[in-house]
């Protein structure tokens, strides 16, 4: 294995310099609300395919791993999730920036998404074909606790009060639950509009949830940042990229925990970079001991977020590269360069061109390097952009955000959905409900429902199904525990405080 | 903190009460389906209208005296929250004037008048920063991202020359 690695190591040398075009222009369409690494990997088709093969998927890989750190950038700053891997990173990300903390905010996430990233890309590389094997135990049941993980957060992130965060995730999940039903294909409160057949569109939920309600928050105050901590942000020098390089460094045992979670995850195709976020958040958090921090500026929670969904890029390419079947959209387009380019797909690519499978994990590898190197020092220049005027950020913030609600799917329809999504999280906010919570359910309700319906008519409806499987049992009991264990930890540390 | 946590006005019956109508719209859409596809979406109205009724006990049990409570909250949102209400009519008729004048023109007319509503400074500063947002969108959009956006005739013609 290593002498291929070398192998590859030594033919990307070739073709180096595809690797920081990939990585920059990953950071910067990531950082473009509604816009994904997968739509840009489209628009430059007739580029990548102009290229030799191991090119055209080392720049691929560079710019799929570059779009998730570059996703952090605005959501960080202005509560605007660059993509929807990136929604989670807002939960802490922003409070920082409005604490004056956004240089170090940004110095985590880029410092957690390298080194998630490079985690996992190192796991990959060391044990890819014998992960592909992973594949095939993670079925509908599987699929189906993995996603309650993140569910789970609705009960976590109730704002003060149980009884609202409950009410809005299940709002949330409701509002998921809209277009046709998975099994049947009958439409379900549409409201005859052929918009929602498909679903309650998500870009345009994320974007209204969180920019859209931010921007009319925002226009109340002069700053985003609170005026008490504006001139100790103004003078702050490169103290804190520093800060946050040293806490990603201390707690390194959490980068390396998220990224794993995000690698799993990344491995199960069609599960993506969002489910892996939040369910790796949702671990934090539950296992946190400064619980109420989280949402309020919390460092682990930008940590969670970001090393999960770099962790999980190198992780999804697994089911591609051993078996031939794309996990996500990017993954999809990356088959499509290589059918075009005559390579076999599946088991027989470590067979025959055994160079370019490791090469593309290689280039990822170097990839995160590079991030490394052109990300931190980024984070002091790009901090300042929370220092705007707010008269200007929130015209400017909801007009580019309306045209990347409009980009997803190119219906003019969807700016309205953004719209009414901007002011039911303005609602939200004022009457003390959680608009994270309305957006978990909106985002994983369909899978939820999704596979949940597939593992019932598995069993021909018998409930009992979920609870059939060796690996999903096993996952039922990670989940009980994640829930009950850390309310008993917390129960008996009071306990011995006490005594 | 805790006090204040069990506090409920109301206005805070706003989004359950949105929830149950949404949960009660739902039930009457998937009437008569088969059981599967009543299930999920059908347990979970069942859960959002349990929910409302549970927030209305609340709100009976645990009602705030302030004066801001009750439907006071909601009917003051006019007077308190004007900026919000002016910037989701002004985006409102922004997105209903893109198809009609082009998504560059629209950006120009929204910013300005948002600019000008929220006292940015004298209409130069207010056309420069009209200008300089619509100008990194359309660059940035559809420019080089290829979005396809309405445009007016002149944008359309400079899109085709770039």
């Amino acid at each position: 294995m290593w002498e291929m690695t070398l192998a590859s190591l030594n033919e990307i040398l070739g073709y180096w310099w595809l690797i920081p075009l990939g990585v920059g222009l990953g950071i910067f369409v990531g950082a473009v609300p509604g816009f994904s690494s997968t739509n840009v990997l489209i628009i430059l088709l007739p580029f990548t395919l102009g290229m030799e093969s191991g090119a055209g998927m080392a720049f691929m890989a560079s710019l799929y791993s570059g779009s998730h750190m570059g996703g952090s950038i605005p959501a960080v700053l202005f509560n605007v999730p660059g993509t929807g891997a990136a929604a989670a990173t807002c939960f802490d990300g922003y409070p920082m920036t409005q604490q004056g903390r956004g240089q170090e905010a940004l110095a985590i996430a880029f410092a957690a998404s390298a080194i998630g990233g490079l985690f996992t890309t190192m796991i990959t590389l060391g044990a890819l074909p014998y992960l592909s094997k992973m594949v095939y135990y993670f079925g509908s049941i599987e699929n189906f606790v993995i996603i309650l993980f993140g569910v789970a957060l609705i009960a976590q992130i109730t704002g003060g009060s149980m009884l609202k965060g409950l009410i809005a995730g299940m709002f949330g999940l409701l509002l998921g639950a809209v277009g046709y039903d998975h099994v049947y294909s009958v439409p379900r409160a549409t409201f005859g509009l052929v918009y929602l057949f498909d679903g309650m569109p998500r870009v345009p939920a994320i974007v209204g949830l969180f920019a859209i309600s931010e921007a009319f928050s925002m226009v109340e105050k002069n700053m985003i940042i609170d005026a008490s901590k504006l001139s100790d942000a103004l003078k702050e020098g490169w103290q804190g990229t520093k800060r946050g390089l040293v806490i990603t460094l201390k707690k390194m045992g959490a980068v390396i925990r998220s990224s794993l979670i995000g690698f799993v995850v990344g491995i199960i195709p069609g599960a993506g970079a969002t489910i892996g976020s939040f369910v790796s958040y949702q671990q934090a958090m539950s296992f946190s001991k400064d619980k109420e921090q989280f949402g309020k500026g919390a460092p682990e929670g930008v940590i969670a977020s970001e090393a999960a969904n770099n962790g999980l890029t190198s992780g999804s390419l697994i089911p591609l590269l051993t078996l031939g079947i794309p996990g996500g959209g990017t993954a999809a387009v990356m088959l499509v360069v290589l059918q075009a380019h005559g390579v076999p797909i599946g088991p027989r690519l470590f067979q025959v061109m055994p160079q370019l499978a490791y090469g593309v994990v290689v280039a990822m590898l170097v990839a995160y390097i590079v991030m490394i190197i052109m990300g931190v020092p980024l984070a002091k220049s790009l901090a300042k952009m929370s220092f705007f005027p707010t008269k200007v950020l929130a015209p400017a913030i909801i007009s580019f955000t309306l045209i990347g609600s409009f980009v997803a799917r190119g219906y003019l329809f969807d700016m309205w959905i953004a719209l009414f999504f901007g002011v039911l999280g303005y609602i939200l906010k004022r009457t003390g409900y959680s608009p994270h919570a309305v957006l978990l359910g909106v985002i994983l309700g369909p899978l939820a429902e999704q596979y949940f319906l597939r593992a019932l008519l598995l069993g021909n409806g018998n409930p009992a199904i979920l609870f059939s499987r060796p690996l999903g049992n096993f996952l039922w009991v990670l989940l009980v525990l994640s829930m009950v264990l850390p309310a008993l930890l917390a129960r008996f540390r009071n306990r011995k405080t006490v005594q | 903190m805790a006090n204040k946590t069990k506090q409920w006005s109301a206005g805070d019956l706003f989004i359950p009460g949105l929830g149950m109508g949404l949960a009660v719209y739902y039930l009457y859409t998937v009437r008569g389906l088969a059981p599967l596809a009543q299930l999920y979406g059908g347990g979970l109205s069942l859960i959002c209208i349990a929910l409302f009724l549970a927030a209305v006990i609340m709100v009976i049990r645990h009602r705030k005296n302030d004066s801001a409570g009750g439907f006071k909250k909601l009917n003051s949102l006019a007077a308190v929250h004007k900026k919000f209400i002016v910037m989701t009519v002004l985006t409102a008729l922004f997105i209903v004037i893109i198809p009609i004048i082009g998504y560059p023109l629209a950006s120009v007319l929204f910013v300005a008048s948002t600019t000008i509503f929220l006292k940015y400074g004298n209409p130069l500063r207010v056309m420069k920063v009209s200008i300089i947002v619509t100008l990194v969108g359309f660059v940035l959009f559809i420019i080089f991202l290829n979005v396809d956006l309405p445009l007016d005739a002149v944008t359309e013609k400079l899109k085709g020359v770039l």
